[in-house]
């Protein structure tokens, strides 16, 4: 019984896993750019933004459908609504990467990217956080939703170390101001990334016991 | 006119907030009620406790009990040869299967409402209004008559609709005005509890709403229990819910019972999630 619905809630999860690997591979994309001030695969990160929005809208769209339609409840209504909660996040963490790629042509034009190392590592574990927390959703596994989530400290102890070094450096070399507020901010929108990621880890949760979450 | 929502409404679930149930109408107390047709067990060990002044919604794939254990509320059940309970029902805490209890009396403190709108079809919607207090009671004035008849037909939505074919045939009405006409002849004798039973399984999706807005209002008076086979009807309309079920271990049995907010968003039972999410069988 419901068929045709428990196979539209699962293509709803599968799209949200493919637009979730979709800004994952953003993510990725933008990283290397700002490391090899490739403005080209920066321009494709920046241009490709239109359709995560889109995808974003069409999900949503997807998710009112069958909540019109079928007028789920108990779980089925919590996960559809964890979902549409979660498409938005996984946008934002998508701008992010449209963020980390004009970046990256500012690197093509001569910008000193500083903390590159703590950034590069707060990238790759942006897009690990985002597909695992995007997994958690879907599987409404509970215990992946609260492992991925506890990963954020770490984002957060790169933020706190960056900001740091990056006020240090700006006190001492003010040549430097502008690069390093550049820097500076750009570590702050990537440690977002990670809270976004918890967030969908709460709708996780919340998919899988009914209780929202503070992670 | 409903009583005006807010939106702390929404998040508030009557059944969850102690002090949301009020005085209006009777509390109906289930004790160990088990129910007979012969030889044949339907109903097994019902434990329920209806709340005064709330909507409570009876839900349960067909052949679970639900309309044999309203049945048992006004023992109505017995009518059936050969049908009896067991275990106790207390409104107020009187039992109405006290061996001094009389049924007569118990009917006319509770209303019932059947699936199909069951107008007398000979007589007229006055008539209809008043078939009950004519049944129940000594003569009245007319003037007396006059007053229940639009007394009864407002509560039940219904007077502005009628009023000017009072003496028509019931059975001239639509399917819809037929039920309002069928909750204005129950609630004319004044009950304190209301039984529906799938009352708005033959009507389409306008008079459906417009029974459920009416239900709204009369909990302000009456305790209401609705069996209804309509999920979206028992999220909608109640405001607590039990869940039945008959399987091959055991005939209709309670299985849940709660808010219908928490019934509906976090069943606790396995078989109720899968029954209102339609995964059921």
């Amino acid at each position: 019984m419901r068929e045709r619905f428990s196979q539209e809630l699962e293509l709803v999860g599968k799209e949200l896993e493919a637009l979730a690997a979709f800004v994952g591979k953003q993510i990725e994309t933008a990283s290397s750019a700002l490391r090899t001030g490739d403005i080209e695969a920066a321009q494709v990160v920046i241009g490709n933004d239109k359709y995560v929005n889109d995808r974003d809208i069409e999900i949503s769209n997807a998710c009112a459908v069958l909540i019109a339609r079928d007028q789920p409840v108990a779980s089925d209504l919590r996960h559809l609504i964890a979902c549409l909660k979660a498409v938005s996040d996984i946008e934002r963490i998508g701008d992010y990467a449209v963020h980390a790629a004009k970046r990256a042509k500012d690197v093509a034009g001569g910008m000193k990217l500083l903390a590159g190392d703590r950034i590069a590592r707060m990238m790759e574990l942006g897009a690990a956080m985002l597909g695992d927390s995007v997994r958690a959703l879907v599987a409404r596994d509970e215990t992946l939703a609260r492992s991925t989530a506890a990963l954020d400290s770490e984002m957060d102890e790169h933020k706190r170390v960056t900001y740091q070094d990056l006020l240090g450096i700006m006190a001492d070399t003010p040549e430097a101001l502008r690069d390093a507020t550049k820097s500076l901010l750009l570590s702050r929108f990537l440690e977002r990334m990670g809270d976004h990621a918890v967030t969908i880890c709460s709708w996780a949760i919340y998919s899988a016991s009914g209780e929202y979450v503070e992670l | 006119m409903n009583p005006i929502r807010t939106f702390a409404d929404i998040i508030r679930s009557p059944g969850v907030d102690e002090t949301a149930s009020s005085d209006a109408g009777m509390s109906v107390v289930i004790k160990s009620l088990s129910a007979y047709y012969g030889k044949h067990r339907a109903l097994e060990d019902i434990d329920l406790d209806v709340r005064p002044g709330l909507i409570t919604a009876i839900i349960g794939p067909s052949g679970c009990g639900k309309s044999t254990m309203i049945r048992c509320i006004n023992r109505m059940h017995e009518v059936i040869k050969g049908a009896y309970a067991t275990g106790s029902v207390l409104l107020d805490g009187e039992d109405i299967y006290a061996p001094d209890a009389s049924p007569v009396r118990i009917r006319r403190r509770i209303g019932m409402v059947f699936q199909k709108p069951n107008p007398f079809p000979t007589r007229t919607v006055y008539e209809n209004v008043i078939a009950g207090l004519r049944l129940n009671l000594p003569k009245m004035p007319k003037a007396e008559y006059d007053e229940t008849v639009e007394r009864s037909l407002r509560a039940a939505a219904l007077w502005d609709e009628v009023k000017d074919k009072l003496h028509s045939s019931g059975s001239a009405l639509s399917g819809g005005q037929q039920q309002r006409l069928c909750i204005a002849r129950a609630i004319a004798i004044e009950p304190e509890v209301l039984l529906l039973d799938e009352p708005c399984s033959a009507l389409d999706p306008t008079a459906t709403l417009k029974i459920e807005d009416l239900l709204f209002q009369l909990k302000a008076k009456y305790t209401i229990v609705l069996v209804t086979h309509n999920m979206q009807q028992a999220a909608r309309a109640s405001d607590m819910t039990a869940f039945m079920l008959a399987d091959e271990s055991h005939v209709g049995h309670l299985i849940e019972y709660g808010p219908t907010q928490r019934i509906f968003m976090e069943p606790r039972e396995k078989s109720t999630e899968d029954y209102i999410s339609g995964r059921l069988g």
